[in-house]
Parts: structure tokens; sequence; C-alpha cells
């Protein structure tokens, strides 16, 4: 079962007023009992006193006076009888007004004055359990009300200045972004737990800005530093395809200058999926794909010619998508450069775009390895020496920072590459607070 | 064109001196520093018609060093030089008043072709035109003649034929010829046969108008305009 989600200060109030019935049942209890027993004893007391006060009239031979209401009883019993000492009875009395029994107190003594042996009994109806009961239910009823409205005002009232900065924490703590490089600020509180947060939050968020900061430059200062020696040792062939060689040297320096080659542009692709995974290249807000794809399938003219492959084309004009504008060019020219790559001479390359997807298909040999590889960097269905192995590994990493779902497979002879522009899965899911 | 002044400022020597070796054949005036502070020296006492300069320098920014450059109302080209990616450099970089950019690692021919055609437009306006011989090439006009005869070449084939005519008697790999001409997105492609066809292709068009067939292969590697054929 889900329990549904509460705020804090709902919580502690839930909690609180669970307490707080739980302690008025029990105090209830202990209310109705100390009540019941101090009437009880004060009432038997009372007509102890009263028994007393006839017996000592009885005695003295005085009138006796008005009784306060109780029932007395004197009769004379045998004289020759042992006294019978004073004791309180709890009894229960026919009650004729009401026509039932009540619940009676009753004090009974005797006493042997001037040679005769009287009992004197005085009782008095008292409050039944029930009526007890009632009265601390009732009373205990409205006290829990009262609480009930008043933490229900207070907390909230309450939470709202209390939690004040907590919230507005909340709020930086959300907004906060690594790549925006700014470590949070937060205002001042003085509560000391919040005042902690803050201090925690702000030495954390500095520190990772710090650590963001040199990992980013690391891997620049990495690829510049790889990338002056390839650029020298370039230069330097180049130097030497200049100078007076034989077929033989030259054969050497060829093949030299191509792994440089090699050797370079797989620094470069490394170099752009680490940039990608920094979320260096945010959106840049909706960029038209349909526009772009125009331009990349016209740059790629002359070798659709070259390779003689027929190309057909299916493209929504003005299509939208939110992508970073540097990434959706080396999207569009990694796959339609993948579909020439790995076709036939004479082959066949389809492009479908709408503003939901696109879908680039091509003929070509059956693909060798299973279709979620193909997406693993430096997997490649041939060793050929013109792929470094990385195009669709980056293409899938610009899909996945997008939330775009990217797909291969082969069917009757053709492979389909599909990007989805808003997969739904893909979603980001917003931070509940 | 007079004897360019070019100042190198690199602070890796090797790279530095190969691009000291590649331009001195061009008959280039070359001298080279390797840190922000004798570049600083240099600008203070000498004028240049061209800075080729790397912006990571062991020392300093380099783009701090553009902005001072600027802010003296030098008026020296100059060519920025930077690690591949580096998006942020490459805009600041324009912004702050450089004529071009490239990255590492770069192809020298490319290097001197970028020197020469920011070179054009800077100093040459009225005179965009290369002649050697019977062929004469308007960069301004994207217009080739041989013999005076207008050639009927493809955007590609024009831009060949400039990187050919700047790179006289220079082997010309096929790397940085498809690099010239497709600029970033090289990567993914068949270089050789493209720029084998777009070779031949060009050396027809010019053997057809009369011309004289000054390209030919060198072993293997690449390419060559050949003017002593």
């Amino acid at each position: 079962m889900k329990l549904p989600r509460l705020r804090l200060i709902d919580q502690l109030t839930l909690w609180f007023l669970l307490v707080t019935a739980l302690v008025l049942l029990v105090g209830g209890v202990i209310v109705f009992h100390v009540v019941q027993r101090e009437i009880i004893r004060e009432d038997a007391r009372r007509l102890q006193d009263t028994v007393e006060l006839l017996a000592r009239n009885l005695r003295e031979g005085t009138e006796t006076g008005q009784l306060d209401g109780y029932q007395v009883n004197i009769q004379e019993l045998d004289p020759a009888a042992r006294e019978i000492p004073m004791h309180v009875k709890d009894t229960v009395a026919w009650f004729p007004p009401h026509q039932h029994y009540e619940r009676e107190l009753r004090a009974v003594a005797s006493y042997k004055i001037n040679d005769r042996h009287y009992q004197i009994a005085a009782s008095n109806l008292v409050p039944e359990q029930d009526e007890i009961a009632d009265g601390v239910v009732q009373s205990l009823g409205w006290t829990f009300a009262l609480l009930l409205v008043l933490v229900g005002l207070l907390s909230r009232f309450l939470s709202w200045r209390m939690l004040a900065p907590f919230n507005r924490t909340l709020q930086a703590v959300k907004s906060f972004s690594l790549t925006r490089q700014s470590p949070l600020r937060l205002s001042p509180t003085r509560t000391s737990e919040f005042r902690l947060l803050n201090q925690f939050l702000e030495k954390m968020s500095r520190k990772a800005v710090a650590d963001y900061r040199s990992l980013k430059e690391f891997t620049e200062n990495a690829s510049h530093e790889l990338q002056t020696p390839l650029a020298v040792i370039r230069g330097k062939l180049e130097l030497l395809m200049e100078t007076e060689i034989s077929d033989r040297q030259a054969s050497l320096i060829l093949a030299a200058h191509e792994a440089v080659e090699r050797l370079s542009k797989t620094n470069q692709a490394l170099t752009l999926l680490t940039r990608m995974e920094n979320q260096e290249y945010k959106p840049t807000g909706p960029v038209n794909l349909s526009k772009l794809l125009h331009h990349a399938l016209r740059a790629y003219h002359e070798l659709f010619l070259m390779k003689r492959i027929g190309l057909e084309t299916e493209i929504e004009e003005e299509a939208e998508v939110r992508l970073n504008a540097a990434l959706a060019d080396i999207l569009l020219h990694n796959l339609i450069s993948n579909a020439i790559r790995h076709n036939n001479q004479g082959g066949r390359v389809k492009v479908a775009l709408t503003s939901a997807r696109l879908l680039i298909q091509n003929t070509g040999r059956p693909p060798q390895l299973q279709p979620e590889q193909l997406f693993q960097r430096f997997k490649k269905d041939n060793q050929s020496a013109d792929s470094i192995g990385l195009g669709l590994a980056i293409v899938k990493q610009i899909c996945d920072l997008n939330g775009f779902g990217v797909s291969y497979r082969h069917r009757e002879g053709w492979h389909r590459l599909e990007v989805l522009f808003d997969a739904p899965s893909r979603k980001m899911p917003e931070a509940a607070v | 064109m007079g004897t360019m002044k070019v100042l190198i400022i690199e602070d890796n020597r090797e790279l530095a001196q190969n691009i000291k070796d590649f331009l001195l054949r061009e008959g280039y005036l070359c001298e080279l520093c390797f840190s922000f502070e004798e570049a600083e020296d240099k600008l203070v006492s000498y004028s240049y018609d061209c800075i080729v300069l790397d912006i990571m320098l062991p020392d300093g920014n380099g783009l701090n060093l553009l902005r001072q450059i600027r802010s003296e109302k030098n008026e020296s080209s100059v060519l920025i030089i930077s690690a591949k990616n580096a998006l942020d450099d490459k805009v600041k970089g324009l912004d702050l008043g450089a004529d071009d950019y490239i990255t590492k690692p770069f192809h020298l021919p490319e290097l001197h072709s970028r020197l020469k055609a920011i070179y054009r437009r800077k100093f040459l306006r009225a005179d965009s035109t290369i002649t050697f011989q019977e062929i004469s090439v308007d960069a301004a006009a994207v217009e080739a003649r041989v013999n005076g005869t207008l050639l009927d070449l493809t955007r590609k084939e024009f831009d060949l034929l400039l990187y050919f005519l700047i790179s006289k008697n220079r082997v010309l790999s096929r790397q940085s010829i498809a690099e010239h001409l497709w600029g970033d997105y090289t990567d993914s492609l068949d270089n050789f046969d493209f720029v084998y066809q777009h070779v031949k292709n060009l050396r027809k068009k010019i053997t057809s108008s009369g011309g004289k067939d000054y390209i030919g292969t060198v072993y293997g590697l690449g390419y060559k305009f050949d003017t002593g054929r």
C-alpha cells in the first residue's frame, strides 16, 4: 500500500494529535476514577458526620436540626446486641420519583445511649458512574477539539514562519546547475539546524563546482596536450613529404600520416563525448531540423553521386526540435555518413523526417553485431580503416542527453536507424517537493 | 604582394618550427616566440602583417594577448590556433577581432591558405586575383579562367584550384585536401575516392580549356601543383 505524501508539518501535527488523544484517553480514565473516589470519600465523611451528630443529639436530648437533605433513619435495636461500628456501604436503593434503583451511599452505626440501643443510618444518592464518565468524556472531548483547531492553525503558521529558510534553501538547490558554475548562495537563518544545512550545502556546491571546473579543464587540457604533439607529427610528415624521397619512403610517410589522422579523429570524438557528458551542450532552443537536414544532404550530394547511391527523401518542412544546434549538425552528419559508408555501390538511402521522428534507412551488408552493440564505443561492424567506431556512440549520447529515443533494426535488407524526438520513457521526472 | 611578415606565437617549439619551415619556403619573414611575455615584447617593438596565435600559452591566455593587440589599434591580421571543440574560445576569439580560427591538429597547407585568405581580404581588397601563367583565379568573384576563357567549375572544384594555386609546388595530402573542402565533416568519409574524383574533374576542365596539366600525383601521398611541368 502506498501512503500519501504528507508535508512535514502535517506529519508532526498528526503525530502530536495521536499522542494527545492517547494521553487524553488515559487521563480520562484517571480523572474518572479520581473524581469518583473523591466524591464518594467526601460523601462518606459527611454521612458519618451526620450519623455522629444524630448520635450526639440523641445522647444530649437536643432536637435534631436540618440535615442537608440526607435521608436519616433511626431505629432501636436489642440493647443486648453488640454495638455496630461506623461503616459506609455502597449500595443501590429504590428511588421512587424515577421508578428505578439508584446508587446510594449509606453510613450506619449503632450507639448505646441511656440503656437503649439505637441504630443510626444516613444515606445519600451519589452520581452514577456513567454520569461521571459522561462529564469526563465531554470535558476532555471539548479540550481535544480546541487543541485540534489551535494546533491545526498554529502549526501551519509556525511552519510557514519557521520553515521559510528551509524552503528558500530548497528553491535554491532546485535551481542549482553545475554547468552555470556558480556555487549556491543561501540566505542566512537563525535556526541552527538550517544554518548547518546551508553551510553544508554551500560547501558541497562549491566543491562540486570546483570539481566540475577542474574536470572540464582537465578534459580540455588533455585534448590540447594530445592535439599539440599530433599537430607536430603531422607537420613534420608534411614537411618530409616535400623533400626528395623514394617511393618506399613515401609509403612509410603515408602510413604514418594516416595513423596520425585516425588518432587525431579518435581524440576529437572522445573529447566531444566527454564534453557532452559534462553537459556542455545545452539546447539552444528549437532548431529547424528540416533546414539542417537539407543542408547536410546537400553537403553529401557528391558522395551520393560518387557511390551511385539513390537518395529518397520525405522531409516535413519546418520540423523543429529542441536541441543544441551544433549537436543537431553532428547528429545528422553522423547518421548520413553512416548510411553512405555502410552502403553498397549503387545502393539506396531513404531519409524521412517529421517533427516527431527521423528515420534513416540504407541498404548494405547485413550487420554482424547485435543491434545494441552498434551504439557502444569502438564497436565496429567491420574493422574497416575508414571508421573509428565512435559515430553511433556519439549519436546515442546526443539522443540520451536530450531525451530522444534511438533504435536500430535490420529488416528486409534495410538498415533502419530511427530517432524518436519525444520518447515518453526518457522524460525526466519532475523533482517532487 | 610584398614580403609578408609573420609572427608565430606558439609555446610548442616543434610546432612553431614546423610552421616557420613551411612558411619560409613561401618567402615569408617569420619570427617565433614561445610565451606570452616574449610575444608582448615583440609586439611592442615590431609590426607584423600576420600573427599566428595559440590561445593556450604557458604564462597567459592568448585571448588576452589578442585583446591587447586590438586595443592598441594594431592592424595585424590574427589567426588563432586552438584545441578542437573549444567552441567558447572560437566565439570569443572572433568577437575580440581575430580574423580566422584554426584548430589543432591542422595541416600546414591549410594554415598557409588561411593566412593567404586573411591577407587577401585585408590588404588587397581591390585585386583578389591570383594568376599563374594561363590560369587566373578571382577569389572574390569566384571565377577561374584559362587563357581568358571562363571555366565551368563547381564550388568545390574552384576551392580546390585556389588551394592548389596558393600551395604551388607543395605536396597536398588527400586528407589535407578533404579537410580544406569539407571542413569538419571529413572524419567519416572515404576521403580518397572523393578527392580523387574532384582532382580528376578539375584537371579535365583545365586541360579541355587549353590549359596545361600542372596537377600531378606524388607517390601516393597526394597531389602537387607543379609549376615546372
